[in-house]
């Protein structure tokens, strides 16, 4: 074996094994004489921590929210109890600490403001709200938008929705769209594409690569995978309470770096007693569409029906799917006449 | 110290948590401890709050506690297996140093970089890191014995790696 082949050896021991004496010994003598060795460990290093963090399922938020949470010690009487939940026993050696957090169980408890849901920090609330909403639960959300400007878009004909309701569990949803005494429904499945009906009789299929801007706009705003959504809550945002009331945890979610979403910020309001988020409320940044606050308010739960979650669950047993097989330059017609002419656009 | 102040502390630590973390794990090797060291090291840094002076260099103060954290943890596993001297371990303190200042552009890099992977190494990264599967994990799961996952995984770093070095070199003023 050649020094460099020993080395990337010794290397991918020490990044994802339990290297033995002598190779930690023989690693140590090799590093110390060679800059380039030890340039090139140190690089795996970081990747390997840059990959725990933007890719692994421990979030950074979590250790920050640590220390957050006992900032406010005094006006946010949970916190000392927080800080005794997450830290490990070391932690606890700080006498100063520990009777902090007995006076405020005892002043808790005095004041009755003790209950279950007492020793939960934002994370962990969040964590909860993310392990309901796996439930087999359907959550059924009204959705408000309201729009910073609204210079260009009239043209998808969003704004003059009246009624918008999300029904959603886990990742999975599909969206009811009623303005007027039109009704339809929409959905994506599992690999992007656009389904939505078309009256009891017809629908359509949009693949992920031909939805136009206004769809894709439609979907961002309205889609709801509140799964992903609160995993990426704890993920990348620094979470603190913002609000409180007796049935109501507030949180609010702000992403601490870079994010895929356009999500600026959020405020999410969870159910102290059943963990499911009451209210989501979303600040947005779209390009060329501007800012936007999605408002999804829970108004119904209930179990689910399995079929509504596909285009087949809202049509009649003989439908015409238009999709872009079948009918693909029909599509455009079709949802000129059921939408308005700015509908054309929602095919690329 | 002032509320204000102090709420204004909570943001430097949870800025630089990236850069403590990696720090800590350049220092540590070790993957296992590097959430408890960092959790210490925040725990620190809260305890000596009103020994920081706004205005200073945060990232001096802080790296020298994680620094000091980290050699602490080291010393503790020296008693019962061989580690890095003290010599080595600044050495590779002093080339992480280098590194670290370019941390944030690095991070970018590596999200184009990833979505840049064959679905192969991506499922491998994705089982390695979000689904926190130890090797021995791994191998059983997908059939391949630990030593070639182990190889396989380092190159794929060291792909992601090159990925990220030019990059970095092409687009300058990422930072």
């Amino acid at each position: 074996m050649s020094q460099p082949e020993r080395m990337e050896y010794l290397l991918s021991q020490m990044l994802d094994g339990e290297p033995s004496d002598s190779e930690m010994a023989e690693l140590s003598q090799l590093l110390k004489s060679d800059v380039v060795g030890r340039d090139l460990l140190i690089d795996h290093l970081l990747v390997d921590s840059l990959l725990s963090e933007n890719v692994g399922a421990e979030p950074l938020t979590a250790l920050v929210d640590l220390v957050a949470d006992q900032a406010p010690i005094s006006t946010q009487g949970d916190s000392a109890s927080v800080r005794t939940a997450i830290l490990p026993s070391r932690f606890w050696k700080p006498l100063s600490w520990v009777a902090a957090a007995v006076v405020f169980i005892i002043a808790a408890f005095l004041v009755g403001r003790w209950d279950n849901t007492a020793l939960a920090s934002p994370t962990r609330v969040v964590r909860a709200a993310l392990i309901a909403h796996h439930q087999p639960v359907e959550r059924v959300y009204m959705v408000e938008v309201q729009r910073k400007s609204s210079s260009q878009d009239n043209q998808t004909g969003i704004d003059e929705m009246r009624d918008v309701r999300v029904h959603t569990q886990g990742d999975r949803f599909y969206v009811e769209m009623n303005r007027n005494t039109r009704r339809w429904v929409w959905g994506r499945n599992l690999e992007g594409a656009f389904w939505l009906t078309l009256g009891p009789h017809r629908a359509m299929q949009i693949e992920a690569d031909e939805a136009g801007v206004p769809l894709q706009f439609i979907g961002d705003l309205y889609g709801l995978e509140l799964e992903s959504l609160l995993d990426s809550f704890l993920k990348f945002c620094r979470l603190t309470y913002s609000d409180e009331s007796e049935s109501l945890h507030v949180i609010t979610a702000t992403p601490m770096r870079r994010w895929q979403r356009r999500i600026q910020s959020a405020k999410i309001e969870v159910d102290r007693e059943t963990k499911a988020v009451r209210r989501l409320v979303l600040n947005q940044m779209i390009p060329e569409r501007g800012e936007c606050t999605v408002t999804f308010t829970l108004v119904d739960s209930g179990i689910a029906d399995e079929s509504k979650y596909s285009v087949e669950g809202h049509v009649e047993k003989q439908f015409m799917l238009y999709n872009r097989k079948s009918q693909p330059d029909l599509r455009r017609k079709v949802l000129s006449n059921w939408n308005g002419l700015a509908s054309e656009k929602w095919i690329k | 110290m002032q509320e204000q102040s102090r709420s204004a502390f909570v943001q430097l630590i949870a800025r630089h948590q990236s850069r403590l973390r990696a720090l800590v794990r350049c220092l540590l090797i070790r993957s296992a401890d590097v959430e408890d060291v960092l959790q210490e090291v925040n725990a620190t840094l809260w305890a000596k709050v009103d020994e920081f002076q706004e205005g200073t260099d945060f990232w001096a103060w802080a790296s020298q506690i994680a620094r000091f954290k980290a050699i602490n943890q080291i010393r503790k596993y020296s008693r019962e297996r061989l580690v890095f001297d003290d010599g080595l371990l600044i050495q590779l303190a002093e080339a992480a140093d280098r590194r670290l200042i370019e941390l944030d552009c690095r991070r970018e890099a590596l999200d184009q970089c990833l979505q840049q992977l064959p679905p192969a190494q991506r499922q491998l990264i994705d089982l390695r890191y979000s689904g926190g599967h130890a090797i021995e994990a791994i191998s059983e799961r997908i059939g391949r014995p630990e030593g070639s996952i182990r190889q396989t995984l380092y190159r794929i770093r060291a792909a992601l790696l090159a990925c990220i070095e030019s990059k970095i070199k092409t687009e300058p003023d990422a930072t």
